[in-house]
């Protein structure tokens, strides 16, 4: 994990970083700025980068090459690292599962999957994840690819003022909700 | 802008153990909003926090399945292995790496 202050003077990084008793909101965490995927070899992850999402590759500093998007002005920044002898990845705590890219709504959305298939790769049906919509690939160096839709976005079931405030459970399980209330880890 | 382009990340889930360690540290050090407390969609006994900006806006969210008990993964080819977060210029809450 890292922080990073954008260096570009243009960097138009307007997102509101929540306040709490001990971070005032100028000083927070604006949200993502980039993330790095670290892969045996590089290339086919690329031509995904750059071929089906829309990334332009742009310097490369050892054996790290970044990818910006042209169409966002944060979070558009991806890292790849290739480590040709390094050890696989092994998913399980402390590690990222995911990372999903982000698309205005769900007509573009299975645009993309489309794109996605046209490539030779395959990618999971349109599934409803409660606060966005989302499809799944595997991307061939590995990393598990997400496309996510803005909509409905989280106030669907809650009012911006108090988001996160109440245990919210997808519908099929609000049936058992005591049951689960239960089964849940103290907090 | 182009409506039908990527627009950059929309969130990162990760795997975390202790759900009360996971909450603690990420709303309290990190100082980002819990944007949503719900259960995971295959193990609703296992929770699935979200947390974002002010607003919960897509490219800030970073999600969490705390499955107590689990062991240790380990960083590697084949996985999203390093996150950055944008933060202002200036004096930070946070050191420059943590």
């Amino acid at each position: 994990m890292q922080f990073i202050e954008p260096a570009s003077p243009d960097n138009k990084d307007n997102r509101i970083p929540w306040a709490t008793t001990d971070i005032q909101s100028q000083v927070g965490i604006k949200g993502f700025y980039n993330v790095t995927l670290t892969l045996e070899k590089a290339d086919a992850t690329a031509k995904v980068l750059t071929d089906i999402l829309g990334y332009e590759a742009s310097k490369q500093e050892g054996q790290k090459l970044r990818f910006i998007h042209p169409h966002t002005q944060t979070a558009g920044v991806v890292d790849l690292l290739e480590a040709p002898n390094g050890p696989r990845g092994y998913n399980a705590a402390g590690t990222n599962h995911h990372i999903a890219f982000r698309v205005k709504n769900d007509d573009i959305l299975m645009e993309y999957r489309e794109k996605v298939l046209a490539a030779g790769l395959q990618i999971t049906p349109k599934i409803d994840r409660d606060y966005f919509f989302s499809l799944y690939f595997r991307e061939p160096g590995g990393v598990l690819f997400e496309l996510a839709t803005d909509n409905p976005g989280f106030t669907i079931d809650e009012p911006l003022e108090t988001l996160g405030s109440t245990l919210k459970l997808p519908k099929q399980y609000e049936g058992m909700r005591s049951k689960i209330e239960k089964v849940l880890p103290r907090l | 802008m182009n409506d039908h382009q990527v627009l950059g990340l929309h969130h990162i889930t990760a795997i975390a153990n202790d759900a009360k360690r996971n909450l603690d540290f990420y709303t309290k050090v990190l100082g980002l909003r819990l944007v949503k407390k719900t259960v995971n969609f295959d193990d609703p006994g296992t929770y699935h926090f979200y947390y974002g900006n002010e607003s919960g806006t897509p490219g800030t969210i970073l999600t969490f399945f705390p499955w107590e008990g689990i062991g240790a993964g380990q960083n590697g080819t084949g996985l999203a292995t390093h996150i950055g977060f944008s933060v202002a210029k200036g004096p930070s809450p946070f050191g420059k790496n943590g």
